[in-house]
C-alpha cells in the first residue's frame, strides 16, 4: 500500500510507444470498474501530453475545498489530469523537480475520497515520470498496452523490463488493434502481421501470470474518444468485442484489484 | 528601470535539479526535494505557469514550512532595481505592512543570483485570491494607505515617475510591434496632453514614498473573512509618488477586466468605469491617509498614464483584441479615465 494512498491498489497503465492506446485502455478501465461498483479514480500522469480531458470530454477546473483539490468527476470516476489546469494553448515543458513536485500534489494534494483503486495513465516508454511514480506509491498492478507491430513492441519490451527491474505484477498485456471484425460478418481480419512477438513478450512478462487481452480496431472506440464518453459505459452494437475484452482485463486484474482487508 | 523587451529563453518557466541543488545549498533547506507547481487558492488551483508566465515559480517544502521561490522577471533584475525593492519589502514588513517575509540565504542575502537570474524566497503565506467583493476592496486600499504611509525608502530606488513609464512602454510597443505605429501614435499625444496638465497641477513637487509599483489584483493575498493576508510582488517597487499606485489600484480593482486564473488581460475591456467601486476604494484609501488637494487634481492624469502602460503592456503580450474599432475604445476609455472621472476623483 501506498504511504500517501492508504488502502488504495494502485494499476498502472504502460506501453512502449505512443499512440498505441494506453490512455483510452485506461480511461475504459476505470469506467469499467467504476461501472462494477468499485471506487475509482484516475489520474493522468502523462504530465506534458494529457489525454483525459479529451477522452472524458471535461472542460471544468478542479475545485478546492479545505486546502485540497476536488477531482472532477465523470462516468462515476474521479479524475485528476493536468489538462483540467491548464488548456491546449500552454506548453508543460516541466523536467525534474517540478514534474516530481507536480505528481506529488496531484496523489497527495488531491481529495481522492475513499477511492479504492486508482488507475494511473502514464506517457509512453521509460521515463522518470515512471520513476517518480514508483518513488510515490506503491504499484499494485500494471497493464502494458501495445499495438502488434514490431516497431510498438520492441519498446513495449523494455517498459515490461522497467517493470520488472520495480518488481510490479503484469497481469494483463492489452494487445490493442489486434484485429478488425468485419461489420456485416464478423470476419476476423488482422491489420499487422502476426510476427510472434506479442507471444514472447507475454513470456517476459512472467507467462503463465499474463493474460493476453484482445482489443479489436472498432469505430465506436474512436468515437468514444473522439466524443469523450469512454465506450465501456455506453457499449452496443458493434462495441460488444470490446466490451468482452474489459470484462476480460478486469478479471485479469480482480486478484490485484481486490479490497484490502 | 529600463523597459526591456521579453527575451526568449530556452528553458522557460523551467526550474531543474540543477536550481534545486543550488537553492537547497544557499537556503539551508536540505529536505526540500521538489517544486510544487500547482498552487492552491481558496477554492481554486491554477498552474503557476498559467497564473502568470513573466517569471519561473515554485513552492518549496522543507520540514514543516513551505517557501515560495520565485526569479526576478527580467525587467527588474539589475542588482540596483533588486536591492531597492527586497530593502522595501523588509522595510514594510517591519513597519507592520503585511507583506511576505523574505528568506535570507545562509550568507544573509536576501536575494540569490546564478546563470544570469535572480531568485528570491519567500514564507509561504496560505491565502485566498481576489474574488471582487467588496470588502477585499476596502481591506486592499486600506493596506495601499498603510504602505505608503509606513515612510520606507531606499536609497538604490530609481524614481521613474508614471508619465516616464508610460513613455517608456511606448518606446518599447513600438520597437516590438512595429505594426501599432497607429496605437503608439495616438498613446504619444494622450500621454502629452496628461503629462503637461499633471506638470501644470504640481506633479513635479507631489512628495515621494515606497510605492508597490505593481498593486493590482493578483498581488495580494486575502484572509477567509476578506481581509489583505499579505501584499506580494514587489519587483517593480519605486520611490515615487503615490499616485501610481493609486491609479494602478483604481485600473486593476475598477476598470479592468482579466482572463480567467491569470494576470492575462481580458481580450475585450469594458469602456465604463464602475463609479461606486472607485468610490470605494479611494474612500477607504482616505480613511487611512487622505490625498492632498493637488494629488486628487493630478489622480486622473496619472490615472491615463498608468492606463497607457498597462495597455501597452497588454499589447506586448497580445492579450488584446484589436478590431479595427479598438483604438476608437481606447481613447474613449481614455477620455472616461482622464475627463469624465475627473469629477468624482477629483472631488
Amino acid at each position: 500500500m501506498s504511504a500517501l494512498l492508504p488502502g488504495v491498489r494502485v494499476v498502472m497503465v504502460c506501453g512502449g510507444k505512443g499512440g498505441v492506446g494506453k490512455s483510452t485502455v485506461a480511461a475504459n478501465l476505470a469506467t469499467a470498474l467504476a461501472a462494477r461498483g468499485t471506487r475509482t479514480g484516475l489520474l493522468d500522469a502523462d504530465l506534458h501530453g494529457p489525454s483525459l480531458p479529451v477522452l472524458f470530454g471535461v472542460r471544468e477546473r478542479p475545485t478546492v475545498r479545505d486546502g485540497r483539490i476536488r477531482p472532477v468527476v465523470r462516468e462515476g470516476v474521479r479524475l485528476m489530469s493536468t489538462g483540467l489546469l491548464a488548456d491546449a494553448s500552454r506548453a508543460l515543458a516541466w523536467k525534474g523537480p517540478v514534474l516530481r513536485g507536480a505528481l506529488r500534489q496531484m496523489v497527495r494534494d488531491v481529495d481522492w475520497g475513499d477511492v479504492e483503486t486508482l488507475v494511473v495513465d502514464t506517457p509512453p516508454g521509460t521515463s522518470e515520470i515512471h520513476m517518480a511514480l514508483a518513488g510515490l506509491l506503491d504499484i499494485s498492478a500494471a497493464v502494458v498496452v501495445t499495438t502488434p507491430q514490431r516497431m510498438a513492441l520492441e519498446d513495449t519490451r523494455r517498459c515490461v523490463a522497467m517493470l520488472t527491474r520495480l518488481g510490479v505484477a503484469i497481469p494483463a498485456v492489452v494487445e490493442n488493434m489486434a484485429y478488425f471484425p468485419c461489420p456485416c460478418c464478423g470476419a476476423r481480419t488482422e491489420p499487422f502481421p502476426d510476427s510472434g512477438l506479442v507471444g514472447a513478450l507475454l513470456a517476459e512478462t512472467g507467462g503463465a501470470g499474463t493474460r493476453l487481452v484482445e482489443l479489436p480496431l472498432l469505430p465506436a472506440v474512436a468515437a468514444g474518444a473522439e466524443q469523450g464518453t469512454p465506450f465501456a459505459q455506453h457499449a452496443g452494437g458493434d462495441s460488444s468485442a470490446a466490451g468482452a475484452a474489459f470484462a476480460s482485463l478486469l478479471d485479469a486484474l480482480d486478484d490485484s484489484l481486490h479490497p484490502v482487508p | 528601470m529600463p523597459v526591456r523587451e521579453k527575451p526568449v529563453s530556452k528553458d522557460f518557466l523551467n526550474l531543474d535539479d540543477r536550481v534545486l541543488g543550488i537553492v537547497v545549498d544557499r537556503y539551508g533547506l536540505p529536505d526540500a526535494d521538489c517544486f510544487l507547481p500547482i498552487l492552491l487558492d481558496g477554492d481554486r488551483c491554477t498552474l503557476l505557469d498559467v497564473r502568470s508566465d513573466t517569471s519561473k515559480k515554485a513552492v518549496l517544502e522543507a520540514g514543516d514550512k513551505r517557501y515560495f521561490l520565485k526569479q526576478v522577471p527580467w525587467y527588474c533584475d539589475e542588482p540596483r532595481q533588486i536591492a531597492a525593492s527586497t530593502g522595501i519589502q523588509e522595510g514594510l514588513r517591519k513597519a507592520g505592512v503585511p507583506v511576505a517575509r523574505l528568506v535570507p540565504t545562509r550568507d544573509g542575502d536576501l536575494w540569490t543570483s546564478f546563470s544570469d537570474e535572480s531568485f528570491v524566497l519567500f514564507e509561504h503565506v496560505d491565502g485566498l485570491r481576489y474574488r471582487a467583493d467588496p470588502d477585499q476592496d476596502r481591506s486592499a486600499a486600506r493596506v495601499l494607505a498603510r504602505l505608503h504611509a509606513a515612510g520606507v525608502s531606499a536609497e538604490q530606488a530609481l524614481g521613474e515617475d508614471v508619465f516616464t513609464l508610460a513613455a517608456d512602454h511606448i518606446a518599447l510597443l513600438d520597437k516590438v510591434l512595429p505594426d501599432t505605429a497607429d496605437t503608439t501614435a495616438v498613446f504619444e499625444e494622450l500621454l502629452a496632453s496628461v503629462r503637461r496638465r499633471a506638470l501644470d497641477a504640481g506633479f513635479g513637487a507631489l512628495p515621494t514614498t515606497a510605492v508597490h509599483g505593481d498593486f493590482n489584483p493578483w498581488n495580494l493575498l486575502f484572509t477567509a473573512d476578506r481581509r489583505v493576508a499579505a501584499v506580494v510582488d514587489f519587483d517593480n517597487c519605486d520611490v515615487q509618488s503615490r499616485l501610481h499606485d493609486v491609479a494602478e489600484a483604481l485600473l486593476t480593482f475598477c476598470v479592468l477586466g482579466y482572463a480567467e486564473d491569470s494576470t492575462t488581460f481580458a481580450a475585450v475591456q469594458p469602456v465604463e468605469v464602475d463609479r461606486a467601486a472607485v468610490r470605494r476604494f479611494l474612500d477607504a484609501y482616505e480613511e487611512v491617509l487622505p490625498l492632498t488637494p493637488v494629488e486628487r487634481e493630478c489622480l486622473p492624469f496619472a490615472l491615463g498614464a498608468v492606463w497607457i502602460e498597462l495597455t501597452c503592456l497588454g499589447l506586448l503580450r497580445h492579450d488584446f483584441d484589436t478590431s479595427p474599432a479598438y483604438l476608437d475604445t481606447c481613447v474613449r476609455t481614455f477620455s472616461v479615465l482622464t475627463e469624465d472621472l475627473r469629477i468624482g476623483v477629483g472631488r
